[in-house]
């Protein structure tokens, strides 16, 4: 996170939302599941960001992607219910030194489990959200589980794989 | 009241995250349950420009298997063209019809280009690159290369949306070949290749592979435009009906090119229904 951090995350948003929409969204493995890697725009948010600005920030998200997607309010109720969670989850993970001097959550200076202990349970909670609302149902809830399932395993994958790649080494 | 705002403020996230769920709630239920994608829908201008754009970039990817499938259709109509020639008797080509006969089509087909589709939803939607400005309205049967499409939906200026075969709330009116039984054929969300057959009764025979086409009974589609191929017959205890299994014959996922069938009878047939219903 060489400069300006607001810079830095305008430019995320754009290329995530543009990756999700452009490249992800046409993956459809069987017909099946959809991987999602917009969410890491919420998770990677410096760690002093007000709480209601990443809440505007993921309904806003979530919405542009539903624009795309045709399925207004899914992905928006998803990713705002993340957004809320998220300061919990780093209270729950907190590491025995603490936070100290870090300023983003990001792979390089958290660590690669802490890293995957975070961004695996933030997706599974947007997932569930995400997929119950398009059943829309309790029919089908066997069906409903397992995309949940394969569509975290492919989404925190494919997140992990995001900052390997893209995310500058300070 | 002073303890009110000091409530307000310290919990401030709780309640900005409470009013933007509560808005999404809102959204969905007025945009997706019911259907209604008339606003904020890939039709919109925000989107479509885009969508095009990205369309003209990856519909160099499929245009081998595209050439395919319209060769393979082209040469069906072809073969279609020369048998129908040999059928008419030679003193008959003698009799020369009136010309308000030979000009007036009943049906005609508006070719259009899929620039967004969805095939993994519960309620898939495709996007056409043409518009009320091409003569499309709501309620025009659409078919692919091999076998029938969707309904058009919504209509903007340049653009529509498609409600495909694979939605919840299509029903479509069909006929099984060989024997004229009809039925209503409707998608249960499962399988992207599989549809229903509703409305057979237990009677009437039914084997794996026969031919299912429409019926022509609905304003939609044409009579006899194929739809799949029956892939499974099962009796549900209790039931009057044959539970079918159709295979489709359009493959949704590598679908691009698509007709519109503008039936030009229709407005004369809607107006004739409503007449006589309002007498």
């Amino acid at each position: 996170m060489n400069n300006n951090p607001i810079l830095v995350n305008a430019l995320r948003f754009l290329g995530l939302l543009m990756l999700q929409v452009l490249v992800l969204n046409e993956i459809e493995l069987h017909g099946f599941v959809n991987p999602y890697i917009y969410p890491l725009f919420i998770l990677l948010l410096p760690f002093e960001t007000p709480h209601w600005l990443q809440l505007l920030l993921a309904f806003f998200l979530g919405l542009m992607v539903d624009i795309y997607a045709n399925t207004i309010g899914f992905h928006a109720a998803a990713t705002v219910a993340m957004a809320y969670i998220r300061p919990f989850l780093m209270q729950m993970f907190r590491p025995s030194g603490g936070y100290d001097n870090k300023e983003h959550p990001v792979m390089f200076t958290m660590g690669i489990n802490w890293t995957i202990f975070y961004v695996s349970s933030a997706v599974l909670l947007h997932h569930v959200i995400l997929f119950s609302i398009e059943s829309w149902s309790i029919v089908n809830i066997p069906e409903t589980l397992i995309k949940i399932v394969i569509g975290v395993i492919l989404s925190v994958f494919i997140m992990m794989l995001y900052q390997f790649i893209l995310v500058p080494k300070q | 009241m002073r303890n009110l705002l000091l409530f307000l403020k310290r919990y401030n996230s709780f309640f900005v995250f409470l009013f933007l769920e509560i808005l999404c709630a809102f959204l969905i239920v007025k945009y997706n349950h019911y259907q209604r994608t008339q606003f904020l829908s890939s039709s919109g201008v925000l989107t479509a420009g885009v969508l095009n754009v990205k369309n003209g970039v990856t519909n160099y990817f499929s245009l081998k298997q595209q050439n395919e499938i319209l060769a393979e259709q082209n040469a069906a109509l072809l073969e279609q063209i020369i048998n129908s020639k040999k059928d008419i008797p030679k003193q008959e080509m003698l009799f020369i019809p009136e010309p308000e006969i030979v000009t007036r089509k009943k049906y005609e087909f508006i070719p259009a280009k899929i620039i967004d589709k969805s095939t993994h939803k519960l309620h898939n939607f495709l996007t056409i690159n043409r518009g009320s400005d091409d003569g499309i309205y709501p309620q025009m049967g659409v078919v692919g290369p091999r076998s029938i499409a969707g309904i058009v939906h919504k209509v903007s200026k340049n653009y529509a949306t498609v409600m495909s075969v694979l939605h919840k709330e299509t029903h479509i009116s069909a006929k099984i070949k060989k024997n004229n039984h009809f039925g209503s054929l409707t998608w249960d969300g499962q399988n992207q290749f599989i549809v229903q057959l509703n409305d057979v009764p237990n009677n009437v025979p039914v084997q794996k592979g026969d031919s299912i086409i429409t019926s022509g009974f609905s304003d939609f589609f044409p009579e006899d435009i194929l739809i799949g191929k029956v892939e499974a017959v099962s009796r549900l205890p209790g039931s009057n009906f044959h539970s079918i299994e159709v295979e489709l014959a359009t493959v949704f996922r590598n679908l691009s090119q698509v007709y519109v069938i503008k039936f030009n009878d229709y407005q004369e047939i809607i107006d004739l229904e409503n007449a006589t219903i309002n007498e």
